[in-house]
């Protein structure tokens, strides 16, 4: 409005064209076929994460395992002493076991698989840092040969 | 060809190890460590001191025999984890005794 007078509202340029009237064409071709794009296929397979996920696992505890030594070693501890039953194993052998290494191999408790393994990498292994099993089980060669078969890189 | 897992010491109540001490009587784990320790001072040329040895072990007659014998020592049970291990360790005071 300007001095009392409406002004007429321009007429803005249509940024769309009008749709023509024009009929639609009706043709008796076949249509055209339209390709639908397979959806994209996961790079990671199911069973792939899930082993990406168990080496992270198993990086992590080993990581924790060297962490655990090196701080044994700053405190100047020169002697673990690992007892067998439900300690090592989760079970317990009643100092009788006459069943498979490999059976007793399940027991072996993983905390200290992943412990000893690292104790075994280490430099001052057998120097300034000893290990050993005390036991009450009479079975000493039992206990020599399942250590032979679970740790045996080392 | 010898391995690694030869170097880590086993005390066992064997016949021999019973026969050597036969006349004692067992406290907890610490004959099985009094044999470990004497064996390690003739073989390796290393003396260990009661509170430079950590035992792990499920029975806590033997962690308390431990502890009075100036060692470090951690009950063991079906929850432990390398979490556990960690804090235990973290947690030892190297400069004083038990």
């Amino acid at each position: 409005m300007l001095n009392g007078m409406i002004l007429p509202i321009p007429r803005r340029k249509l940024k769309f064209p009008l749709l023509s009237k024009k009929k639609p064409i009706v043709t008796t071709s076949t249509p055209k076929l339209i390709k639908i794009r397979p959806k994209q296929q996961r790079t990671t397979s199911p069973q792939c994460s899930r082993q990406m996920t168990t080496s992270k696992f198993v990086a992590g505890q080993r990581a924790k395992a060297r962490d655990i030594v090196a701080c044994l070693q700053e405190k100047n501890i020169q002697l673990i002493a690992i007892d067998f039953d439900k300690t090592l194993l989760e079970i317990h052998t009643r100092g009788r076991y006459q069943g498979k290494l490999d059976d007793l191999l399940d027991s072996f408790r993983s905390t200290f698989h992943y412990l000893i393994d690292e104790i075994l990498q280490c430099p001052h292994f057998g120097q300034t840092l000893h290990l050993c099993i005390v036991s009450f089980s009479s079975q000493d060669v039992l206990i020599r040969q399942l250590l032979e078969i679970a740790f045996p890189h080392s | 060809m010898s391995r690694k897992t030869d170097s880590i010491l086993i005390r066992c109540n064997t016949k021999d190890f019973l026969n050597e001490f036969r006349s004692s009587v067992f406290v907890g784990k610490e004959l099985h460590l009094t044999s470990i320790i004497r064996e390690i001072e003739c073989k390796r040329g290393k003396i260990i001191e009661a509170h430079r040895i950590v035992l792990f072990d499920d029975d806590v007659k033997n962690i308390l025999i431990a502890q009075e014998f100036d060692h470090h020592a951690l009950q063991i049970d079906d929850d432990v984890n390398l979490d556990i291990l960690k804090e235990f360790v973290f947690d030892i005071n190297s400069s004083e005794k038990i």
